[in-house]
């Protein structure tokens, strides 16, 4: 919403400076977005007269002018085709910079002829958005030598305001002036107008959807002059980007902003003999004033003349019965039309006009007759005309409602006291009807119809305390109530997680939730209901199933830049369906290449299955899980793992943890990943809840007896899984086996081709004794002879 | 006869361990020369043996000593050749730490945690596809609401009871789902993925929020005041940092705020403190009374405040990153500048991160 200061002065009587003013506006919840004065920017622009004009000697298009600046006569070179002798101009002398382009003026030579300054257009001057043909034309009363900015009275302030949603009445530089004057910034003027009378009545019939349009009025005037509206109403509409076009439409635009009541004047000549709401037909085109054509249906409701659609209901008027300067009938409309039903077409339609904008905001419901009259004021004063009765369909719908305040509520709410005769001063100075209810601490409060946002209490305790001045609210700690944790343990063990994976080699990423159809293909993401029914861009169009889906996508991004490695990890949900527990919480890992850095004393090997393995395993036993329970599965893996090179992570029969291993080729490829990529996915949802562990951690049993190991040494049919015999190896005596280790895999020379040799250690800790070589020697036996219980499986040394 | 200034000078001259210990046996051992002087004691008198002897023992005594002494001299030279010796080139470089980064959205989330948590509130999360009601309807938000215009929801399949859903567009849902299944009072924070359909240089479609709600029988204004300027305070961790809390409407509070924190602009760099020029940094206000009874709380008896703010903001803020869009980018240049280490644990043993009451 913008206003200059002079129109918010034409309503408030202040002396209070402009920065006062923005201070306050924005301390009332008026937020000032910007302010500008054009005059501070017109400095060294002056009114000076072209004396003479002349064709430039090597140029065709320029003149060379003489041009008069109040003191002396300059030569000055200019394009502008309408630059006559005679002709009073905006003259910008050496110094000055020109607005628009912040070019700034020099005496020079153009095309070899001197000039002494630069003869400006309109929008060069930044006082229009439009291209101007020519130079500016002054009127006849410029006085040359006078400052530009006092000849054309811009020295008026520029104020935009972010106006919040609920206030439709500050969508008026008298809503405006209200608050400020409430804040104690001045008081607002009154507004006197003399009442219109009508002479005749207007054939024109209304027939009208009450529940569209609860209050009609129309009002026919005959006989105008529509010429070009007077230069205040023009300045101050130039100076909120409107265009002038015509006094009768500059006055409908004018009372929007000046009072928000927007109203619609149609060209009576071109205008049917009804005006009623009806149904758009299919398909029916409506062209609006503002040159666009909307093709509208069932759904929509327009204003008729009987014959053809002539407004959109609150929003806009028809291109064919707009007024122009030759009007000389008009029949002015001034109604209130439910705000949801011009809500809902503008959406539908995407027109944005100021009409709309306050109209589904909601306007003052009670004040249509006093817009009508303040519009006829002014197209009567301005053009004369023979004014008719007016004629009503329907009735305001502002019914008063008394609400009940007292003090308690606002110190309950607020946490400070406020007297009780300042909150009445506040509301009264709205605009509100206070009296002191019957017990002593109470207000009765009747609200005004232009305050449809109001309607509870809480609502005014929202208006006394903006004005009253939240800085007035005093701090107070939160009372101690809680005294347990934030968090929970499964929401710390992911806080943690979050924190341990980097220790690992992992950078972390967060990428879009949303995946592009092809990838949503390659994941198997197939349900419907996971795929985004107005997607911004085709990259973004369905909910990924996996973390995975994008992680991809920055591999091939990094890689495209040159990196050799590539170690990252993501948290957070994936989409298996809408509710809640199909939404899980995932952890993945991803390693490409080597797991550490180049460098002489780290190990040179690429990242492979057995990496990520040890990844997800300590993931796991972080998060609070014993790594033994889990059981590694093949059937079910998912499409983007490679088959033979990936597994499952099994808790009990039914309970999948997630995935680890090589991603499936078709996958690589299409990510364009030259080399294989190693993965894991774990749904931290489907992990079992940890209880709350005691703090006490138990003493420590230590054994007094040393410990020691062996190594033991077979050869296994190199299709063998190792797994199983370094479990089978471990239950040889619980009480003492502490660990048995897979410390060596070798395949090669003195190896038959067709075998493994591999290398178990058993390490032991007596816990109560000293062993005896007997009992040592059974062990050893017993641990060989579950190893060696698989076929294939052959003792060595 | 033994002359001990001879035996001793040929003690001092051995340079090697081994020649001295051929030295000692040449002395004393079984056959050594000393051996043999002190049993040819045996021939004589008990006069002259006893001053014989006395003799031999003192030379005896001498020449253990110096035998010692050389010893421990030897054995210090061997020392410090084979130190000398096993020198090694320490000047090969050495990578530091394998260890990765964690992502600054992860790390401003967990400091807001970590600075709310101390102030008694619990973390609280909700799903990211959402009940359209919940994320609208509940909050007091209509479906004409012009409010609802503002935000360009994406729009998802109903589901299979015939409700509408989207993606989030605002944490708030979540005060919707915890305040119809939890007991009074609730104190909860809530940081998560939020969705809106905008894209452009100072939105994404998608980013992340955190959000605030505390409802109690008497939480006033004053608390949600005192709440949110101790939590920028601790999180910018500027001591005397510019507060204002300024009007503002949004449709789930009354009366509401937005909140701006002071800031100072010179030359393209922005700082956070006092200054001449005002950020704007979250919005606030009292629930209004009318999302309370969606919830079925009787807004009589209770009421509280809730808070809403942009993590990708503060986090731009706070840690000066200037394009949005790199956060979703997994750039590894990126994360290895903006990331954090996984020891700058956010809460009271971090300095940077200050905390509550200090």
């Amino acid at each position: 919403m913008k206003l200059t200061l002079s129109w918010l002065k034409n309503h408030l009587d202040t002396n209070h400076s402009l920065d006062d003013i923005l201070q306050a506006l924005t301390a009332i919840g008026l937020e000032v977005e910007s302010y500008a004065n054009p005059a501070d920017k017109l400095n060294n622009f002056i009114v000076a007269q072209i004396t003479e004009a002349s064709p430039h000697p090597d140029a065709d298009k320029l003149q060379v002018c003489s041009v008069f600046d109040g003191k002396q006569i300059r030569q000055i070179v200019c394009g502008a085709a309408n630059a006559h002798k005679d002709l009073l101009v905006g003259l910008a002398v050496p110094g000055a910079v020109v607005p628009s382009n912040g070019m700034k003026i020099q005496t020079g030579k153009i095309r070899g002829v001197e000039s002494h300054g630069m003869l400006c257009s309109e929008d060069e001057l930044g006082l229009s958005k439009n291209k101007s043909q020519g130079i500016l034309e002054l009127d006849k009363t410029a006085v040359p030598g006078t400052p530009l900015v006092d000849h054309l009275n811009i020295n008026d302030p520029i104020i935009d305001l972010a106006i919040t949603p609920n206030r439709a009445d500050c969508f008026s530089v008298r809503g405006i002036a209200r608050d400020l004057a409430a804040k104690g910034l001045g008081t607002l003027k009154p507004i006197n107008i003399p009442e219109i009378e009508g002479t005749f009545d207007s054939a024109m019939k209304i027939d009208i959807d009450h529940s569209i349009c609860p209050h009609y009025l129309g009002r026919e005037i005959t006989g105008i002059t529509n010429k070009e509206s007077p230069e205040e109403i023009k300045r101050l509409l130039k100076a909120i980007d409107i265009e002038p076009k015509s006094a009768v439409v500059d006055f409908t635009n004018f009372i929007t902003h000046d009072i928000g009541r927007p109203s619609h004047a149609y060209d009576g000549e071109k205008l049917g003999n009804t005006i009623s709401t009806r149904p758009a037909k299919t398909e029916e085109t409506f062209q609006a004033l503002n040159s666009s054509d909307y093709k509208l249906d069932k759904n929509d409701t327009v204003l008729s003349d009987g014959d053809k659609a002539v407004a959109l209901p609150g929003i806009i008027g028809s291109e064919s019965t707009g007024c122009s300067k030759q009007t000389k009938d008009i029949f002015l409309e001034v109604a209130y039309f439910n705000p949801i039903d011009v809500a809902t077409m503008g959406q539908r339609h995407h027109i944005h006009t100021d009409s709309r904008v306050r109209m589904e905001r909601g306007i003052d419901a009670a004040g249509c007759a006093f817009g009508m009259n303040y519009l006829c004021y002014l197209i009567q004063k301005h053009c004369g005309g023979k004014f008719s009765h007016v004629i009503s369909s329907g009735s305001s719908p502002y019914i008063p409602k008394e609400i009940i305040l007292t003090k308690d509520n606002i110190t309950k709410r607020l946490g400070i006291e406020i007297d009780l005769d300042a909150c009445r001063s506040i509301l009264e100075k709205l605009g509100m009807k206070v009296d002191r209810a019957n017990e002593e601490n109470n207000l009765s409060v009747i609200v005004p119809s232009w305050r449809p946002d109001i309607s509870i209490k809480e609502d005014l305790i929202e208006e006394i305390a903006r004005i009253y001045g939240y800085e007035h609210i005093q701090n107070q700690p939160l009372p101690s109530t809680n005294q347990s944790a934030c968090l929970t343990i499964k929401q710390q063990k992911r806080i943690q997680l979050s924190r341990f994976l980097p220790t690992l080699g992992f950078n972390e990423t967060i990428s879009w939730s949303m995946i592009p159809e092809p990838v949503a293909k390659l994941f198997d993401q197939a349900d419907p209901a996971l795929k985004i029914k107005n997607p911004i861009s085709q990259d973004l169009e369905w909910m990924r199933p996996s973390l995975l889906c994008q992680m991809l996508k920055s591999v091939e991004n990094n890689i495209n830049k040159g990196l050799p490695r590539f170690n990252i990890f993501e948290t957070g949900h994936v989409y298996y369906g809408q509710e809640p527990k199909d939404q899980p919480f995932h952890v993945a890992g991803l390693r490409y290449g080597s797991p550490s850095t180049l460098n002489w004393y780290n190990p040179k090997i690429s990242a492979d299955i057995y990496s990520v393995k040890k990844d997800v395993f300590s993931c796991l036993e972080m998060l609070g899980l014993n790594p033994e329970k889990v059981q590694l599965s093949t059937t079910n893996l998912p499409a983007w793992h490679h088959p033979g090179r990936s597994a499952s992570l099994m808790l009990g029969p039914k309970t999948c943890l997630g995935y680890f291993g090589e991603i499936h080729p078709n996958i690589q490829k299409h990510f364009k990943i030259p080399n294989p990529i190693y993965t894991f996915e774990v749904n931290c949802d489907a992990l079992p809840d940890s209880k709350e562990k005691t703090t006490n951690k138990g003493p420590l049993n230590q054994s007094k007896f040393q410990s020691f190991h062996r190594d033991l040494s077979f050869l296994v049919d190199k299709n063998i899984e190792l797994g199983p015999i370094v479990s089978r190896m471990s239950k040889a005596n619980p009480k003492v086996v502490k660990e048995v280790i897979l410390s060596d895999v070798y395949r090669g020379k003195g190896i038959p081709e067709d075998k493994l040799s591999i290398t178990i250690r058993l390490v032991i800790q007596p816990t109560n004794a000293t062993m005896t070589d007997e009992e040592i020697r059974t062990l050893y036996d017993k641990a060989i002879s579950l190893a060696t219980s698989q076929p294939g499986v052959e003792f060595r040394l | 006869m033994i002359n001990l200034e001879d035996l001793l000078s040929s003690i001092e001259t051995i340079t090697c361990l081994t020649a001295l210990e051929e030295k000692r046996v040449e002395l004393l051992g079984k056959n050594g020369v000393i051996t043999q002087q002190l049993k040819s004691l045996a021939t004589l008198s008990i006069e002259e043996k006893k001053i014989k002897g006395q003799e031999i023992n003192v030379i005896k005594t001498q020449i253990t000593q110096k035998l010692a002494e050389k010893k421990d001299t030897l054995e210090e030279l061997a020392l410090k050749e084979k130190l000398a010796s096993e020198k090694i080139d320490l000047t090969r470089p050495v990578q530091t730490s394998n260890h990765g980064k964690i992502h600054p959205l992860t790390q401003t989330i967990q400091e807001v945690i970590a600075i709310f948590g101390q102030m008694g509130f619990k973390l609280e999360t909700g799903p990211e596809i959402e009940r359209d009601d919940y994320n609208f309807d509940y909050l007091n938000i209509p479906p004409h609401h012009p409010a609802r215009q503002d935000q360009d929801t994406f729009y998802m399949p109903e589901n299979s009871n015939g409700e509408k859903m989207v993606l989030r567009t605002q944490t708030s849902p979540v005060q919707i789902r915890t305040m119809l299944t939890q007991e009074l009072p609730i104190q909860i924070i809530v940081p998560g993925r939020t969705f809106r359909s905008d894209s452009d240089q100072t939105h994404t479609p998608m980013f992340h929020q955190v959000e605030g709600l505390y409802i109690g029988e008497n939480i006033h204004m004053g608390h949600l005041k005192g709440c949110l300027e101790d939590f920028l305070k601790s999180f910018f961790n500027v001591e005397n940092l510019p507060i204002r809390f300024r009007p503002s409407y949004f449709p789930f509070t009354e009366p509401s705020a937005e909140v701006d924190i002071g800031c100072h602009r010179s030359e393209g760099t922005l700082t956070i403190g006092e200054g001449q020029d005002w950020l704007e940094i979250l919005g606030c206000g009292m629930v209004h009374p009318q999302v309370l009874i969606n919830c079925g709380v009787d807004p009589d008896k209770y009421q509280g405040f809730a808070f809403g703010m942009g993590i990708e903001r503060i986090a731009m803020l706070k840690y000066g990153i200037s394009d949005l869009r790199t956060f979703y980018e997994g750039d590894e240049e990126w994360i290895n500048h903006y990331g954090f280490e996984f020891y700058q644990m956010p809460g009271i043993l971090n300095r940077l991160h200050g905390g509550i009451g200090r």
